[in-house]
């Protein structure tokens, strides 16, 4: 049987802290270098009240909430140093703001070859005997795993594996790496987070293919 | 079955776009859904092994969305790119027409290349940062419009932008080097 | 003049040099070029770092696994004479390794601007080759060593023109740059690279000189070698190999083996040192060059080079095979580059010994991956 196809790839980002919505726009990421002025001018902004602001650039959504900063590639890109620059960038220009946890999400749709092999992915992971007798036709809606970080960091790395009507037979995967910032009494949180994030998003990168390939291949070989 | 079918009363609607309210309020539904729209999209479960709540990807609650907001969603909704190969470049010189840079596989399961490139192969944003020591992304793949259009391969050059040094930036690593020499007894 | 050996392949049954025995060992280009040198009594010096493209480890380790030689505490001194990507790529490796060397560098290296390059890498360049990474690494290295007590290991050796490296009863090894208007121009090519306020930040691009460059002079009771490392022609005697050219009363004799300058290029030639500090025809040795499709030696490099080096022979080749893609990937790369080549050539390896009874009559052996420049 042929090898899973990757239907499509994004990077979702989150950072929770204390943001100010209205500061980051369109021309301020131009006029920091983080965007060209070309795509900041052709940006759509949308800004609700001081609580929300959502920047649509060609390659990712930048949202932000009061307490939480989130780019998601929608797809739309694959190769997530952009993303990466783009969240250090934002952090080194405001160094002092307060930034608790970084989420990272790297997700993928992938069409699998068979109905069968469809089938037997969730048979693996969700094993139905325990379900006789219990429920008439059970079939694995969601499937979600946790594992110790590696590094020390406060946190977790999760994986989430859910089917996905969208192809069919198809398979959603969500690789999250999760962690806290250590010392919240710095000083400067964000630029610690931003040396954090520039330092560790190849390990994270790394981590996250290698989760996705290794299960794939015991799920579906 | 190994998978579950969508349950009935899913309202698929996708031209109208709306927000799917469901009787259970814990219900989530993942953009990835047929329905194009936003959701709140709970990631992992929480451990009491650890103190980190689960962090949400999450959009504001709207009833009814702005049809430019309709519009920017389906634009953005309408296609992938499925990248075959990724390399991290960085300019090592550059002549009247082309540079010249070294390419590093992101994987890391090639060898590093030089290559030469025309200067026509960048967007004409990225023409001010070419010059030696500059970093870019090259991805090559495929574009597909989703979820099952037609499919164009294409190369991408992407040129790193980072902010200016600051200040403070610079004073830190001034302190590192001073302690450095110290060290050394320089 | 000795024929040479060919002992390509690393079958060839490898062995340590007579404690008498001087030894110019050379690799390149893999990433880099490096120099093992054999002060004798199974005393070692290893200057700069090769990273061999078959094994993707330091090539002098590599080599010293071969012949048995302990790194731990039969190497004395490691000399970095580059501070970018390809020369010194491993170096920090190396140092690890040679637990009980001291390191030395030229005195351009230990200039307050420098260290502030080693100390601000531009975020988002952690993947990319960086020979001031490689620094960073080694300066941990040493402070590792101070913080153990050992302040003699701990602290770098810093080399300027006319610093003796190593003294014993086989050799002295002395160093003939850089010359103090050397380091006074590379600190002020360093001061160029430096962050600035509202300046973005960037990888430090690959100098066009090496301002670093440490040329030394091999002296032993077996024979005498000029290794000439990157040094360049300039126009000014202060520098260059015209100062090098002012210390030549403290060089005894002339050498008979020369590592030729700057990969053989016009650049590295100042055809003084072959007048003045070189027998006629000595053994010659050299490792290839090549960026975005200009090659050194060129032709008109090779022959200027076997006109005063007939015997001159060259380790390794630029041209190694490329990675295969998948079919989508390899159509593109044709498509949108105008040349391509594996940034690392495949490494190879000369070896040169001499003793006593050779009278300063060298050894040639091509070890590895390595051929005449000329024609016979």
């Amino acid at each position: 049987m042929a090898a899973p196809i990757i239907h499509s790839q994004s990077v979702v980002v989150v950072l929770l802290g204390s943001f100010n919505p209205r500061i980051v726009e369109p021309l301020w990421l131009s006029k920091h270098s983080l965007v060209p002025e070309e795509e900041a001018s052709g940006a759509e902004r949308e800004m609700i009240d001081r609580d929300f602001s959502r920047i649509v650039l060609p390659w990712a959504e930048l949202v932000v909430f009061q307490e939480r900063l989130q780019i998601d590639t929608r797809e739309k890109i694959t190769n997530a140093a952009q993303v990466r620059d783009l969240l250090v960038g934002i952090l080194r220009i405001l160094p002092h703001t307060p930034v608790t946890v970084a989420s990272i999400n790297h997700r993928a749709l992938l069409r699998l070859d068979t109905e069968e092999q469809w089938h037997e992915v969730g048979h693996r992971l969700a094993p139905k005997d325990v379900w006789d007798g219990v429920l008439d036709k059970p079939g694995m809606l969601d499937f979600a795993m946790q594992g110790v970080r590696p590094d020390g960091l406060d946190g977790a790395i999760k994986v989430r594996i859910r089917p996905n009507p969208l192809v069919h037979p198809g398979l959603f995967i969500n690789v999250n790496d999760e962690f806290s910032l250590p010392d919240q009494n710095d000083p400067e949180p964000a630029a610690r987070a931003a040396g954090l994030l520039a330092k560790s998003w190849s390990e994270i990168e790394a981590r996250a293919d290698h989760i996705c390939s290794t299960l794939l291949k015991r799920l579906v070989d | 079955m190994a998978f579950a079918a969508p349950a009935k009363g899913l309202r698929a609607d996708a031209s109208a776009g709306n927000e799917l309210v469901s009787a259970n309020p814990e219900f989530t539904r993942d953009r990835w859904d047929p329905v194009p729209g936003y959701a709140d999209d709970e990631l992992g479960v929480s451990n009491p092994q650890h103190n980190l709540a689960p962090v949400e990807i999450k959009e504001p609650i709207r009833l009814l969305p702005t049809a430019r907001e309709l519009e920017v969603r389906r634009k953005l909704e309408k296609e992938t790119l499925i990248a075959l190969q990724k390399w991290d470049g960085v300019v090592l010189d550059v002549r009247e027409t082309s540079f010249v840079a070294r390419l590093v596989d992101v994987s890391g399961n090639h060898s590093d290349e030089e290559v030469e490139l025309e200067k026509d192969e960048l967007s004409p944003f990225d023409l001010e940062l070419l010059e030696p020591g500059a970093i870019f992304y090259w991805t090559i793949g495929y574009r597909q419009l989703l979820p099952m259009g037609e499919r164009v391969r294409e190369s991408r050059i992407r040129f790193q932008r980072l902010p200016a040094w600051s200040a403070s930036e610079i004073a830190a690593a001034r302190e590192r080097a001073d302690a450095a020499a110290r060290e050394l007894g320089w | 003049m000795q024929p040479l050996a060919n002992l390509a392949g690393r079958g060839a049954r490898l062995s340590a040099p007579r404690p008498d025995e001087l030894e110019i060992s050379v690799f390149g280009p893999g990433y880099g070029e490096s120099i093992a040198v054999h002060l004798g009594d199974g005393r070692w010096m290893i200057v700069d770092s090769c990273i061999d493209n078959r094994s993707e480890r330091p090539a002098a380790l590599e080599y010293f696994g071969d012949i048995d030689v302990s790194c731990e505490d039969q190497v004395a001194i490691v000399l970095a004479t580059h501070w970018h990507d390809d020369h010194i790529r491993g170096l920090a490796e190396i140092l690890r390794a040679c637990s009980t060397a001291r390191f030395a560098c030229s005195h351009a290296f230990s200039t307050r601007e420098f260290l502030l390059l080693v100390e601000s890498p531009a975020l988002g360049t952690e993947q990319l080759p960086a020979g001031l990474r490689e620094f960073a690494e080694i300066l941990a290295i040493l402070k590792e060593r101070r913080a153990a007590g050992n302040l003699l290991l701990g602290t770098p050796e810093l080399v300027n023109q006319k610093t003796v490296l190593d003294q014993s009863a086989r050799c002295e090894v002395m160093s003939l740059s850089p010359s103090s208007a050397t380091v006074m121009e590379a600190v002020q090519a360093f001061a160029t690279l430096l962050p600035e306020p509202s300046q973005p930040m960037k990888c430090v691009p690959s100098p066009k000189a090496n301002e670093g460059s440490v040329a030394l002079w091999v002296c032993g009771a077996s024979g005498v070698a000029l290794l000439g490392a990157d040094l360049e022609r300039n126009s000014k005697d202060d520098r260059g190999w015209g100062a090098v050219l002012g210390c030549a009363p403290l060089m005894k004799g002339r050498a008979s083996l020369v590592k030729v300058p700057h990969h053989g290029s016009s650049t590295g030639h100042d055809q003084r040192m072959w007048d003045e500090l070189l027998v006629s025809q000595p053994h010659a040795m050299l490792t290839p060059w090549e960026l975005g499709g200009r090659h050194v030696p060129d032709a008109a490099d090779r022959d200027r080079i076997c006109a005063l080096a007939p015997a001159a022979v060259i380790a390794g080749d630029t041209v190694a095979k490329l990675d295969r893609y998948q079919p989508a990937v390899e159509r593109t790369l044709r498509e949108a580059t105008i040349s391509r080549q594996a940034a690392i050539g495949r490494t190879g390896h000369i070896r040169a010994r001499c003793t006593p009874s050779d009278k300063g009559q060298w050894r040639v052996d091509l070890i590895h991956n390595s051929q005449r420049l000329c024609a016979a």
